[in-house]
């Protein structure tokens, strides 16, 4: 259904608004034709023109009153805008766009690299003023190609529109000449007053503009124990740094995979499994043929057929603990899956009315940091162009600033209160002899903390809880370092930037015992895990990094444990919501290393080469006093050691530091710079190479 | 930390075609239901069972001393059916540890002493050969009917998950049991 508007202005043209049936809430924004501008606005300054702007919505009231549109298509600047004007009061308060790209039906919006969505229509370019909505989230799945991030957290702003959260940040920009978001849900949380979309053409990377889409990527460097550290390719930078959200739910016994509404709605955990109630694990379904009552022997003839056909039933059993759902009593089940009686927490009716109030006061409380947050966010802004924030269009229609707050007292639930009244303790409670063994333990009444049942037999079977997929973005420009697949079973990765694959990996390979002020014989062995040639240099400990760049590892001997530190890079890539102090270094390098003089080059990472019998070594001109072994991309080297003599005494294991410099080739940061840049990372190695034995 | 070279008694070992490595003092019972995949070592005292149901392992698993690898058995009410074992690629089974899963995946990490009850899956329910990473810790029991999932690490009697593992589990795994048979060498006589 479709609805026309006429414009009720002197200068508004035709709007459509056209309404359709369906679950979903879309609000279509079309513009389907311009007309022509009318002389007297031809012979202005301003050259205006008129729009004819289609919305489409399925909400049960209007969304808009009016649509009041003029566009001023000016000679020098085309420049458009939409506008609604005053009054517009939303019916609902939360509006979903789906595929902006159906913004523009048959104009097509190109996005150009200043970071605005401008709509082209008759050859003109024709940016769309303000809208004032924000963008919730934007699901991007399905796009091909190289990954471009779209920076999230509550402060992308484009001039406006304010991308909350970034579902899914994997693009590409070659493929597509529209910014393709396949569907954008937009709350709207004030007035729609003014459209402005930013064009974010070609590439989506603007560095020195203040849209913060950045395209890059990090790795999470994992070693066999250690903790993440994700390198940023955009700035080839090292950081223990990311964050973490979560993808999916899914049952660790199921495999069942939920989106995260459902999974709220279950309480994060399996409907369908069941963890025993004493030992945890999971509990398995068994059949088994209903118990003949003995009340049916004595009756009629009738019920010998029922004898002769066994109903089959199905009860809870654990196979670890013989825990059995007969047991506790519960009354065996008809059907295999489902229908367990769920058990009642005793206080629902309490907890409800609590978290309801909570989720006002969670309401009222972030209206009023995104009040505060809105006006230094758009500073950026020319005051001239896009002048129109929400909070002066309310000031101009004369609205008060804040929209006027439901009377929440009467929500507020009745406060608890302290009472002296306890129940007697039974006269048997220091006659009776206590039996251990049907007494719950701590863990057990913990499991289910909402009951706490104190006897064996009220413990009930529990509901599984559910695990998480977790992707991981970068603190400081928001990429996803790594997303896993959404199946559970998989254990594959959409996108891993894992350092792993990125950083020469140093095991130690041998060290000859160590003994104060004498020389050992220490060999090392690197392996090159990237696709480029790198050369390794082996640098004094006190080099100064490079300018963003830290990192710590401490390879114990033993375990190959790492423990990596970091510093951040400098804030001149972006405005990083989050910063980090560098963490200090606590380790001390107790012992001297000497030197080589010569450096190390490794060849690519070959896969290939596992089945190549022919001993390719590349032809190196090893220096024979620093490379002992070499194969494929890998190398032993041979370095010397010399612990200093005043830790005679004490029981500490040798620490040796050195700074390894490697070459690196970031081909990611290359979308950027065209091609791929070199650079030299330096990272900071303690290793600690085991204990001084005797004296010398 | 490099592994150092394991040296084995070449007389001792037998080496196939496809690059087993299997000791003459191991006991593999109904050799003909077991199918090794290739570059797999099985040390000596280590037991397979293949008597009782097949026994199919990927390539480059590594079978330490004294394990034991048992098809696993499910009671009906007429008697007792054993499964087929399968095991993926990449898996190392410790010393010691008895072996009684329905389904191990790839990229697996079995400690020493760990035993795994009956009908236990490992990583995976499904029969299909997915890539899975999992890490049972020297001396846990799995319970029997447990499914380890991928990431995750369990430990203790009864096991459970005690933490999750890093996402480069996969090569870290191919890694070790690559590197493992690279240093798996006969002794210099």
């Amino acid at each position: 259904m479709a609805q026309t508007f006429a414009g009720t202005q002197k200068h508004v043209p035709e709007c459509e608004i056209s309404r359709k049936n369906s679950d979903e809430t879309d609000v279509l924004l079309s513009l389907v034709e311009t007309a022509s501008p009318r002389k007297e606005e031809r012979s202005s300054d301003a050259y205006r023109r008129r729009f004819v702007v289609k919305v489409e919505t399925d909400t049960q009231g209007s969304i808009l009153d009016h649509l009041d549109v003029h566009s001023n298509v000016r000679s020098r600047g085309n420049r458009g805008e939409i506008m609604t004007s005053k009054d517009h009061p939303l019916v609902r308060p939360r509006v979903s766009v789906s595929r902006i790209d159906d913004f523009v039906v048959s104009s097509g919006i190109t996005l150009s690299k200043l970071g605005a969505i401008t709509i082209v229509s008759d050859g003109r370019t024709v940016p769309i003023r303000e809208i004032w909505v924000e963008l919730e989230s934007i699901m991007t799945s399905g796009w091909r190609g190289r990954t471009v991030g779209i920076s999230s957290e509550f402060s992308l702003i484009v001039s406006g529109i304010m991308l909350r959260s970034v579902v899914s940040s994997a693009a590409s920009v070659d493929s597509c000449s529209l910014l393709s978001l396949p569907s954008i849900i937009v709350s709207v949380t004030e007035v729609i007053s003014s459209v402005v979309m930013f064009s974010l053409s070609g590439r989506l990377v603007d560095s020195s503009g203040t849209f913060n889409v950045v395209m890059s990527s990090m790795k999470v460097v994992c070693s066999s124990r250690v903790a993440m550290v994700v390198i940023c390719s955009f700035v080839v930078n090292l950081s223990s740094s990311s964050f973490l959200t979560v993808d999916s739910h899914y049952c660790p016994n199921c495999m069942e995979n939920l989106p995260s509404s459902e999974v709220r709605l279950k309480k994060n955990k399996c409907s369908n499994c069941f963890d025993c109630p004493c030992c945890f694990q999971t509990l398995s379904t068994r059949a088994g043929l209903a118990p003949v009552r003995a009340s049916a022997l004595t009756e009629g003839e009738e019920n010998k057929d029922v004898k002769a056909t066994p109903k089959k039933v199905y009860y809870l059993f654990c196979s670890l603990c013989r825990w059995s759902s007969r047991d506790a009593g519960i009354p065996d089940q008809s059907v295999a899956t489902g229908g367990w009686p769920e058990q009642e927490n005793p206080h629902v009716t309490r907890i409800n009315a609590l978290i309801d109030y909570h989720k006002v006061l969670a309401s009222i409380e972030k209206q009023q940091c995104e009040r505060k947050k809105i006006h230094p966010k758009r500073s950026f802004m020319p005051a001239t162009m896009y002048s129109f924030t929400s909070a002066l269009v309310r000031k101009r229609i004369g609205r008060p600033m804040k929209p006027p707050m439901q009377s929440q007292s009467s929500a507020q639930p009745v406060p608890s209160v302290a009472s002296e009244d306890v129940d007697e303790l039974s006269s048997d409670i220091f006659t009776e002899t206590v039996d251990i063994t049907k007494i719950t333990t701590l863990e057990q009444r913990l499991q289910h903390p909402e009951v706490q049942a104190e006897k064996i037999n009220e413990l009930r079977p529990q509901h599984r809880q559910f695990l998480v997929k977790r992707s991981q973005r970068c603190r400081v420009c928001e990429h996803n370092v790594s997303k896993s697949d959404l199946c559970p079973q998989s254990t594959k990765f959409k996108i891993l930037l894992a350092a792993f694959y990125h950083i020469p990996e140093v095991k130690i390979v041998t060290c000859e015992p160590l003994r104060p002020g004498k020389s050992s014989e220490l060999l090392l062995k690197f392996c090159n895990p990237t696709q480029h040639q790198t050369q390794i240099t082996i640098l004094p400990l006190d080099t100064s990094l490079s300018t963003s760049l830290t990192e710590e590892k401490d390879i114990k001997q033993e375990d190959t444990q790492l423990s990596e530190s970091s510093n951040l890079l400098p804030s001149t890539v972006r405005q990083a919501p989050v910063t980090e102090d560098p963490k200090v270094i606590k380790v001390v390098s107790n012992a001297d290393l000497m030197l080589p003089h010569s450096s190390l080059i490794l060849p690519p990472r070959d896969d290939a080469a596992e089945y190549d019998d022919t001993n390719d070594n590349h032809n190196f001109q090893d220096d024979p006093k620093l490379v002992v072994w070499r194969k494929g991309n890998k190398a032993v080297i041979r370095l010397h050691v010399i612990p200093h003599d005043t830790n005679k005494d004490n029981e500490d294991p040798v620490i040796v530091g050195f700074v390894m410099q490697h070459g690196y080739v970031n081909t990611i940061a290359a979308l950027e710079h065209k091609s791929p840049q070199k650079v030299d990372v330096k990272v900071k190695l303690y290793l600690t190479v085991g204990q001084l034995v005797g004296e010398t | 930390m490099e592994p150092q070279d394991i040296y084995y008694n070449k007389a001792e070992y037998v080496e196939t075609a496809s690059g087993n490595k299997v000791s003459r003092l191991t006991v593999l019972c109904g050799s003909q239901n077991i199918v090794l995949h290739g570059k797999v070592i099985v040390q000596s005292d280590a037991i397979i069972r293949g008597d009782l149901a097949n026994v199919r392992t990927g390539r480059y698993c590594i079978i330490s001393k004294n394990a034991v690898i048992r098809p696993p058995f499910k009671k009906f009410s007429r008697g007792v059916a054993f499964f087929p074992l399968t095991m993926g690629n990449h898996v190392f089974v410790g010393e010691r540890a008895v072996v009684n899963a329905a389904l191990v995946g790839s990229y697996v990490y079995i400690g020493k002493n760990a035993i795994i009850v009956r009908i236990t899956f490992i990583c995976q329910i499904e029969r299909s050969v997915l890539k899975d990473c999992c890490y049972i810790e020297d001396g846990a029991v799995v319970p029997p009917e447990t499914i380890v999932p991928s990431f995750t690490r369990f430990a203790g009697s009864p096991a459970t998950c005690v933490e999750e593992l890093p996402e480069c589990t996969l090569d870290l795994m191919v890694d070790f049991t690559k590197n493992y048979y690279e240093h798996f060498l006969p002794a210099r006589v």
